[in-house]
């Protein structure tokens, strides 16, 4: 009876113990951890924006998505970038399906719809083949793709494989196409949520006279604004 | 039994990869390039003389009939601080490892030396044990992960070795490489210690 007492004893002290020492360690990285974890979002929306001179932390907006929208979380964060107070473009992380899980990419677009840029946040590819789509000669391809001047298969960027124009990987066509099925998720959103997202420069736009015949439409009111664009 | 042997012997005589041929896991997984077979073998290492230390301490204190679950215990503890503090402060290197780390915990040399090692011997010996066998792991790491990303890339440590001429064989890469490199380390370390012995 008595070594039964001891056994559960010395149990339950050592688990404890490590409890104690695992929350104190908790404690003391979850703000490290928190912090990378936003520098690394923040380096990738600096590195896909267009040229922009703001703090695109600092303005971000909401948007949340359709039940018919593929390739994004259900709400998105979409991060601004401004030069001299008039929106460059914007940037937000989408998602495509890889060869060993979901690619999380941020990708930047600028306002006239083309893609200013593309970083891989998170995936799980082979390493030495379908991780080369983290390096920029691979990723610059995207560079300046829209939906108008690309190949387009079933309404996406696809790779030369597929029947598209963007260069796949020696040895991984999959990557490849997750990257591609994310920015085009990406750039459909985009033209998607155009008015919601630039809504106050579009604004700022027609007062210039370039998108003259909505001058009229408030900011708020965007289904007026889509349905006059259709 | 001097600190010196204790030390040593994990380096090459009993080196845990190539002679005791113990955590093979994580070992195959993760050594595609060689920097990643150099975090996996420190962050082991830490686990390792940390698990040694701890469990040496309490051998007196811990009941025979519950010395694994407590081992386990420890060793897991040891595991989940590497991992808060990789992500907190070596984030890039976390991402790459981050699935495998959590694997520390299974890797049979941690408790093989805690079970064979430090519940026998004092706290010097084992934290000289416990350092030896974790840089000889990561020795061996360093080895498989350079074959394998000079054979699979043309590179090592991310430098080009081979360039022109060379088409890296990507299979090196993909777990099948992993095996062939492993079976080929081990054969030659067997023939170099043949050659010793004669």
């Amino acid at each position: 009876m008595r070594s039964i007492v001891r056994l559960i004893a010395a149990l339950t002290i050592t688990c404890a113990v490590s409890a104690l020492a695992l929350s104190v360690i908790h404690g003391l990285t979850e703000e490290p951890i928190e912090e990378q974890k936003r520098l690394a979002t923040m380096r990738a929306v600096q590195e896909v924006l267009p040229p922009f001179d703001n703090d695109p932390a600092e303005e971000t907006l909401m948007i949340t998505l359709q039940e018919d929208e593929v390739g994004a979380r259900d709400t998105v964060t979409v991060y601004l970038g401004t030069q001299s107070g008039q929106s460059t473009g914007v940037a937000f992380q989408t998602f495509g399906e890889g060869y060993g899980g979901y690619i999380d990419i941020m990708v930047g677009i600028d306002l006239e719809g083309h893609i200013s840029g593309v970083k891989i946040l998170e995936h799980e590819e082979t390493p030495g083949l379908g991780a080369k789509i983290e390096e920029s000669d691979f990723r610059d391809q995207f560079q300046g793709k829209s939906l108008d001047n690309s190949v387009l298969v079933n309404g996406n960027l696809a790779v030369k494989n597929d029947g598209g124009d963007l260069d796949a990987l020696t040895g991984a066509t999959i990557s490849p196409r997750g990257v591609a099925q994310a920015a085009s998720a990406g750039l459909k959103i985009f033209a998607r949520h155009r008015q919601e997202i630039l809504g106050p420069a579009i604004e700022r736009e027609s007062s210039t006279g370039e998108t003259a015949g909505e001058e009229t439409s408030p900011a708020g009111d965007t289904t007026a604004v889509e349905e006059q664009h259709r | 039994m001097s600190v010196i042997t204790e030390f040593q012997k994990g380096l090459i005589r009993e080196n845990p990869l190539f002679r005791l041929v113990l955590g093979m896991c994580p070992a195959l997984a993760v050594t595609t390039m060689a920097i990643n077979g150099v975090a996996m073998g420190l962050a082991a290492t830490a686990v390792l003389v940390g698990s040694n230390l701890v469990i040496s301490l309490l051998r007196r204190f811990i009941p025979d009939q519950v010395r694994i679950p407590v081992f386990i215990v420890v060793i897991a503890s040891f595991v989940t601080i590497i991992d808060l503090v990789m992500a907190g402060y070596f984030y890039e290197l976390h991402k790459v490892l981050g699935l495998f780390i959590p694997l520390i915990v299974v890797n049979c040399i941690i408790l093989g030396r805690a079970e064979a090692f430090a519940s026998k011997n004092n706290v010097i010996l084992s934290l000289a044990d416990g350092l030896g066998m974790g840089l000889g792991f990561t020795l061996a790491l360093i080895i498989l992960g350079s074959v394998r990303e000079l054979l699979g890339n043309g590179t090592i440590f991310g430098v080009t070795v081979l360039s022109w001429g060379y088409q890296p064989a990507l299979v090196m890469l993909l777990p099948p490489g992993a095996f062939l490199a492993l079976g080929l380390l081990l054969g030659l370390m067997n023939k170099l210690q043949k050659v010793e012995e004669a």
